[in-house]
């Protein structure tokens, strides 16, 4: 049985999957009736119609010749990595992690980190721009943010505002 | 007439310098926002609002309604530039708006937006000033299961936006519904798959979900690429202005999103997104003209019509507000709050004995919505500058707006490991090539689905009947099955031939 | 050309740098007051923007700002306060941090759908009273408390009454109303009291109970009527509404309940810095400008602070403990 077509049948596995653990979690709540419907009614029946909806998809790109029959392809790993390394490592340093015992570092120096880190996704790294653009868009965002929106972020690590 | 009367009131207040520089810093600062990624006008007008305690309630009112209306447009060209809607209706703008970006169609794109947005949003004026207590009547006689049977129709609506194919389409509709239904059930009171985590139990943020699916997903992908396929942008741009024969085509599109984002704006929690997902299926089920660009590819209607909707239904979302005193949205009840803070009592009464302080603001809004073309067309030139910028410096700002932006709206740095969730979700989608914004027009219509349809029962005692026996849900049911019908005939039209070719 | 932009450029950056490297540093200095409070105040108030609560925050902003007192309202919204309360509960207890908590946390408590506590408070002002009223359309069925109690008893199990919210005070009224007609009633939550409100005027629900300041604009234009209220006393912004204890109803049956918002601080606030808040915001609570937006509200308030308060609270608690499992249905 060969896949005709990759993308679809992997699509047809995962909403299969995600049907089923949103239909399963329901056993925790109170289904009720169809005419006094309890938290769960609603959930369980679209959990249900995602994983038909699922098995449908996947059969068809098995047996239907739909699609080009392009496989799914690489996954861009290292950009993945990066950008979300990125992200997680911002969201730490801006407000720190009591469960790690790490705290505030602040916005700034945030923004170097990020930005620093999500260039190592792109192949074309050099130091000396991404130092340039990090500081621009640090200036930037203090301006925008904290000086014009008075957002309430905080900007410098905690050895600084105390 | 009446009509001219309060509107002249109006203008004579909106129209002293003093207010009209209060207007043009309230739609810079607001368009400001809405070009910045996830950065909101709520968490905005909520920090300016001790600065505005010092102005007269009118200018004050008016620099926060200019802040609302710049968002909106600023938020429109984020979707049409970078594929991120940073609001519900622009979801549907960013589907044709940033395939025109990607061909060097970015200028139309941007201006046919706005003067879309303006044309529709002087007649949502009109209708406002004329026919307000009228149109309240009807408003009321929307109930809990007329309410459900329009997200029915609105769902369907949102599948028949999808290009690809039809069951993920809806597979990726009820996956959005499903993700909508995380968080507390307003029925019962109980909190459903937030798995204990006290941040999820009012859902995951609409923001979040889009900023991650769209804005990370689209940067992974595009990095993922080989630097051969990685033309984000391609060939000439066009430069500012639609062209006559584009200016034609989109005509009648603006009109059609007009009448129906005015219509659909004025029901309470009808909504501007609803509006904007409405308008996209009607154009898409209109006959095309031979040498148009197909949906979903970059064609110029399926900017201008959502555009003209959703700012139609913003306008009229105003009559809610002038006939119950009823607030449209979130930011609407911030001003309502702005205005308790400033001493005046809102409610319906406001445009009675309140009338220059009403009119004046409606008026504005109009004159905001003028300030904004006038800003933002000149601004598309440096917009389409910034697009030929080195991708390598463009996305890690994007990246950091989509996480500051995100964090502004709860003060919650969870919402960032969120965003990073749904960043990763984004990539994969795109890789298995399911459509993204179905998923997010069920997940914005899901849960008020399931909030109307259980509140429908509850006053029933548990009547089915009820959804046909209520003349407007009827009604909405009965067009919801026509559009599937016109959705499936020219799919069984094909299978029919496909059958008959390949024998 | 080329080069005219390049120094255009570069000098937008100088001037952006030159800027930043003013500003940034007055964001470091801390007015070094001789006393408390020497900074700002940060008063986080667990809902979104635009409610009544913030809108309270901000008017005690307003009004401590002309004293001198800068306080900073930051929004932290989420599972009905308790995540902004998490938020107080957790602060250094240096009296820089202090939120405004209402009663809703009290019935969640009771329900223990929150890990936040009483005890991890210290309590100061109370800033506001609201009276929960009775609501029905105006030009319904019924139009004043005998007839709607007698529609209640016509209609067993059928009329519906409107709460914003589920399993709150408004809840535990709406039970206690249809208890004094000795029926069951349609309870019909909803997400906030504008829809409410909304169904109520357009007659899709037969009542509703919502706080005085909710409804005001609406009972005033003449869509609405309020025919009970919900308290000890009657309410002096709608004198004419009789309460459901003149008309021999007690709907009081677990002790006094109160739709209150007060003001709260870390535990273990030094009793000297408790002292001064206490006083600050006492001040403001008096000013007349605090009474008529209370007036022009719909809501009241009474002096009662820090051991006074907590007493109350804890009351008030006990009170939910006793209603909440035998008003609401079991998870």
């Amino acid at each position: 049985m060969r896949i005709k077509n990759q993308k679809d049948f992997a699509s047809g596995l995962m909403f299969m999957g995600i049907g089923l653990v949103f239909a399963v979690g329901t056993l925790f709540y109170d289904v009720g009736s169809a005419s006094h419907m309890g938290p769960g009614y609603f959930p369980l029946l679209l959990g249900v119609l995602l994983t038909a909806l699922g098995v449908a998809i996947a059969l068809q790109a098995v047996v239907l010749k739909t699609g080009a029959g392009e496989g799914i392809g690489s996954w861009a790993w290292r950009p993945l990595v990066y950008i979300l390394g990125a992200n997680f490592v911002f969201g730490i340093l801006l407000t720190g992690s009591p469960g790690l015992g790490l705290p505030t570092i602040g916005m700034i120096v945030g923004i170097y980190v990020l930005t620093l880190i999500a260039s190592l996704a792109s192949s074309q790294f050099k130091i000396r721009e991404v130092l340039i653009l990090a500081t621009v868009l640090a200036v930037g965002s203090y301006m925008i943010f904290i000086v014009l929106l008075k957002l309430q972020i905080p900007a410098w690590p905690y050895f600084i505002t105390g | 007439m009446e009509l001219l009367s309060t509107l002249s009131l109006g203008f004579s207040v909106a129209m002293t310098p003093a207010n009209l520089m209060y207007a043009f810093v309230g739609c810079f600062l607001g368009t400001l926002i809405g070009v910045l990624p996830g950065l909101g006008p709520v968490a905005t007008i909520a920090m300016l609002m001790p600065a505005t305690y010092v102005l007269p309630p009118v200018s004050a009112l008016i620099m926060l309604a200019g802040i609302y209306y710049g968002a909106q447009y600023g938020g429109s060209t984020t979707a049409i530039l970078v594929n991120l809607p940073g609001e519900a209706s622009s979801v549907v703008t960013a589907m044709d708006g940033y395939q025109m970006a990607r061909k060097g169609l970015a200028g139309p794109a941007l201006s046919t937006a706005a003067l879309g947005s303006f044309f529709a949003g002087t007649v949502g004026v009109l209708i406002l000033a004329a026919f307000s207590t009228p149109l309240t009547k009807v408003a009321f006689k929307f109930g809990a299961a007329e309410y459900f049977s329009l997200m029915v129709l609105g769902l369907i609506a949102a599948v028949v936006l999808a290009s690809g194919s039809l069951l993920k389409a809806i597979a990726m509709t009820v996956l959005g519904l499903l993700l909508g239904l995380v968080g507390t059930d307003i029925n019962s009171g109980i909190p459903r798959y937030t798995l204990g985590i006290p941040e999820l139990t009012d859902g995951i943020g609409f923001v979040t979900i889009a900023m991650g699916i769209f804005g990370y997903g689209e940067i992974v992908m595009n990095l993922g690429r080989t630097d051969m396929d990685r033309e984000i942008f391609t060939g000439k741009m066009q430069g500012l202005w639609p062209t006559r024969k584009q200016v034609r085509e989109v005509t009648p599109a603006v009109l059609r999103g007009t009448l129906l984002g005015a219509a659909l704006g004025i029901l309470p929690g009808g909504g501007a997104a609803l509006a904007a997902v409405s308008a996209y299926a009607l154009e898409k089920k209109i006959k095309m003209a031979p040498d148009e660009i197909p949906f979903g590819q970059g064609n110029i209607r399926g900017v201008a019509s959502p555009e003209a909707a959703n700012n139609a239904a913003s306008q009229t979302s105003f009559v809610p507000l002038l006939t119950l005193g009823i607030p449209p949205n979130a930011v609407m009840a911030l001003m309502l709050g702005a205005m308790i803070i400033h001493n005046i009592q809102p409610g319906p009464l406001v445009m009675t004995r309140n009338p220059q302080l009403f009119w004046g603001l409606v008026v504005s809004m109009w004159i905001g919505n003028l300030m904004l073309v006038i800003l933002n067309l000149p601004l598309i030139r440096i917009w389409i500058k910034l697009l030929t910028v080195p991708y390598r410096f463009l996305f890690p700002a994007i990246v950091l707006f989509c996480a500051i932006g995100v964090f502004t709206i709860n003060n919650n740095t969870f919402d960032i490991w969120m965003l990073g969730i749904f960043g990763f979700v984004g990539y994969l989608f795109g890789k298995l090539g399911c459509e993204s914004a179905p998923l997010l027009l069920g997940f914005i219509l899901g849960p008020m689905m399931e909030e109307y349809l259980r509140r429908a029962l509850l006053l029933s005692l548990g009547d089915w009947s009820t959804f046909v026996t209520r003349p407007i849900s009827a009604g909405l049911l009965a067009a919801t099955v026509l559009l599937i019908v016109i959705m499936l005939l020219p799919a069984v039209k094909k299978k029919r031939a496909e059958a008959f070719t390949e024998e | 050309m080329h080069q005219f932009r390049k120094t255009v450029l570069m000098t937008l950056c100088m001037a952006l740098v030159v800027a930043f490297g003013v500003a940034a540093p007055m964001n470091f200095v801390q007015a070094a007051g001789p006393a408390f409070p020497g900074k700002e105040i940060h008063m986080i108030v667990p809902w979104s923007p635009g409610g009544a609560v913030d809108m309270t925050a901000r008017m005690i902003q307003k009004i401590a700002a002309a004293d001198g007192i800068k306080i900073i309202v930051e929004n932290v919204p989420g599972a009905t306060g308790s995540i902004g309360l998490a938020k107080v509960a957790s602060a250094p207890a240096d009296g820089y941090t202090v939120g405004l908590a209402t009663t809703s946390l009290l019935a969640l408590i009771a329900q223990d759908m929150t890990k936040v506590r009483n005890e991890q408070f210290s309590y100061l002002n109370q800033v506001s009273i609201e009276q929960l009223l009775m609501l029905v359309p105006k030009g319904g069925p019924a139009q004043s408390l005998e007839e709607f109690i007698a529609y209640m008893k016509k209609n067993p199990g059928k009329v519906s009454i409107g709460t914003p919210g589920n399993n709150n005070l408004n809840h535990i009224f709406a039970a206690m109303a249809a208890k004094t007609a000795g029926v069951d009633f349609v309870n019909v939550p909803y997400p906030g009291a504008s829809k409410a409100i909304n169904d109520l005027s357009g007659k899709q629900i037969d009542g509703a109970v919502l706080k005085t300041s909710e409804s005001r604009g609406q009972i005033e234009a003449g869509m609405v009527m309020a025919v009970g209220v919900f308290s000890e006393t009657r309410n002096p912004a709608l004198p004419n509404v009789p309460t459901f204890k003149e008309k021999g109803h007690d709907v009081f049956p677990y002790g006094l309940l109160e739709q209150i918002c007060y003001l709260v601080g870390p535990a273990d606030l030094p009793a000297d810095v408790s002292a001064k808040l206490v006083s600050i915001f006492k001040k403001a609570l008096a000013h007349p400008d605090y009474a008529k937006f209370a007036k022009d509200n719909g809501f009241t308030n009474s002096d009662v602070n820090s051991e006074a308060l907590r007493k109350k609270i804890y009351s008030m608690q006990k009170g939910f403990n006793e209603a909440a499992p035998r008003l609401f249905k079991k998870k």
